[in-house]
């Protein structure tokens, strides 16, 4: 595990709701791995991952571990706190990520924030990265700040 | 067809502010507005034998139908999903009963009280609070879903996501990108909505005026979206009565009524949609900046076999202003990504404008009931019993929700 430190969001934030099927994509997380739930079969990604593929219904995957690159598809700036010490505006985006170099099909998009900018930096299109952040022991949460 | 299913009564409790209903509860409130619907449509609270709801109503229609006293409740059901893309979907519900004889009077209802219970979108709050006053807050880890629901908000609430004004304005900034859509678009849609809204008694915001400068200024919520691009939280109930053709026949002669067909009615939701731009961030791309209705929206206009054109007035569902607008690409009253420049010609405007809309206010000045208001306003605009009357209407199309799985219907006159 990454020994990253930084914070930008406060513990009070919702931690992960789980079921049987996307606790593996969490537990990835947590190693600060960045993973799609690829398809054995046809090398359909997906995020969350599900009980089946969407595309040819196998029910054999390989959590297949991507870049962490990739870039900003949408985005908007909430200025209502969600959590306590919260930074306000704070940014949720949805980035999409880049899946060149692995057997992934297609490329996928996650939820996310972005970090690390002000609100004016923030432009569809722009290359991303991934930043950890480590909430505790078992949470890693993956938000993205400006390459 | 005698038995093709009608509007044939209409009722609402008084809108009020969020937690502003007074003593009274919004299981109570369900009845009672149950009960001012069917005496408006002339029948009996004995002739109902069925009711139907949505949004995980927590006024189940075995309950009411018992507290009705209703001699045999022959038919309910609920559309699935928590918030406002079922409205529509209820009321289709209804006219199916209706049409395939397994119920003769069908009532669609909501009541919705939410200063009664947990405030939507204040879930975060109500975990701080809990994690605030715990002796020594627990470690963040992970909690176990046991819906399907619960598994995709879940998967995105860790990200800040919990409020429908982050969830929309995220597929409407990509709409400004795309096509250049701005602010000013949205306040104009704000404006004429609340113009509306003043001349209609029912109007939470009746009293309230507002100017493009006031939405222009007004605090930004979730980017696009400012304060007044946000539809209301509200208590109250509304209720909505279909019955046959032939039992329309005579209760419209004897309220002086135009007869209030369904014409057409459909739900839907785009491939891979889900929850929508709730929880989606994989919506196709040709898809994910629009109101996802647009199949719909074909589907709906064939099974009438109507056009766009035909529409004198039309009641769109605006829990935001931004979904209001890719609504009208959506059902082709203008072409994708011309939505601003629609809007900017007036067209919404119950004074002058070429596809009067929201004459009643809508959810963002008349009152939020997760949509049934404006079925109930649909009805009204063709009974000419509407406070911003659209001369000589004769078809309305009313759509449910944008950007989740929804639902729409087109009524006509005759």
């Amino acid at each position: 595990m990454t020994a990253s430190t930084t914070r930008w969001f406060p513990n009070s934030m919702p931690a992960p709701i789980v079921d049987h099927h996307t606790l593996p994509w969490w537990q990835a997380c947590a190693e600060h791995k960045l993973t799609a739930q690829r398809c054995t079969h046809c090398n359909h990604a997906q995020i969350p991952p599900a009980p089946i593929c969407s595309e040819c219904h196998g029910n054999s995957f390989e959590m297949t571990e991507l870049s962490g690159k990739g870039t900003l598809y949408t985005y908007t700036a909430v200025y209502q706190p969600i959590a306590m010490e919260q930074t306000l505006p704070f940014f949720i985006a949805i980035v999409e990520l880049d899946v060149s170099g692995t057997s992934c099909a297609n490329s996928v998009r996650l939820m996310t924030n972005m970090v690390d900018c002000e609100e004016s930096e923030l432009q569809i299109g722009k290359p991303v990265q991934v930043a950890w952040e480590s909430m505790s022991q078992y949470v890693s949460i993956p938000r993205f700040r400006f390459c | 067809m005698s038995r093709k299913a009608h509007i044939v009564g209409v009722g609402e409790s008084q809108y009020t502010k969020w937690g502003k209903i007074g003593d009274i509860t919004e299981h109570a409130l369900a009845l009672q507005t149950i009960i001012t619907a069917i005496t408006d449509a002339g029948l009996k609270v004995s002739d109902i034998d069925g009711l139907a709801s949505f949004a995980e109503d927590r006024n189940e229609g075995i309950f009411i139908a018992a507290e009705l006293g209703i001699p045999e409740l022959r038919y309910s059901n609920m559309v699935w999903m928590p918030g406002g893309g079922g409205g529509c979907a209820a009321v289709s519900n209804a006219t199916m009963a209706v049409e395939t004889g397994q119920a003769e009077v069908v009532v669609v209802y909501r009541s919705l009280c939410q200063g009664q219970y947990m405030r939507f979108g204040h879930a975060a709050e109500l975990m701080v609070n809990s994690a605030a006053n715990a002796a020594e807050p627990p470690p963040v880890t992970f909690s176990q879903a046991n819906t399907m629901m619960l598994a995709a908000m879940g998967q995105v609430m860790p990200f800040g996501m919990l409020t429908g004004a982050a969830a929309f304005a995220l597929p409407f900034r990509r709409h400004m990108h795309k096509y250049g859509s701005t602010s000013e678009h949205l306040g104009k849609i704000a404006v004429a909505f609340r113009e509306h809204a003043n001349r209609n008694p029912r109007a939470v915001m009746q009293d309230k005026t507002l100017t493009l400068e006031q939405h222009q200024t007004s605090r930004m919520i979730a980017d696009p979206f400012r304060l007044f691009d946000c539809c209301m939280e509200n208590d109250g109930a509304c209720a909505v009565v279909i019955t046959t053709a032939e039992r329309a026949k005579d209760l419209s002669r004897a309220r002086n009524r135009k007869m209030v067909e369904i014409v057409a009615s459909v739900q839907g939701a785009p491939k891979g949609y889900s929850f929508g731009s709730f929880t989606n961030a994989n919506i196709d791309d040709d898809i994910y900046a629009t109101g996802g209705n647009t199949q719909m929206a074909d589907r709906l206009w064939k099974k009438a076999d109507m056009k766009p054109s035909d529409i004198d007035v039309a009641q769109i569902y605006d829990h935001f202003t931004g979904s209001v607008l890719m609504q009208l690409e959506d059902f082709g009253f203008c072409k994708r990504g011309e939505g601003g420049d629609f809007i900017d010609s007036g067209a919404l405007s119950a004074n002058g404008g070429s596809l009067p809309t929201n004459t009643s206010g809508g959810s963002l000045s008349e009152a939020y009931m997760h949509g049934l208001n404006h079925v109930l306003e649909g009805a009204r605009s063709l009974w000419g019993e509407s406070c911003n009357p659209v001369k000589d209407a004769k078809a309305c199309l009313v759509t449910s929700a944008a950007g989740v799985p929804s639902s729409a219907l087109l009524l006509r006159a005759h």
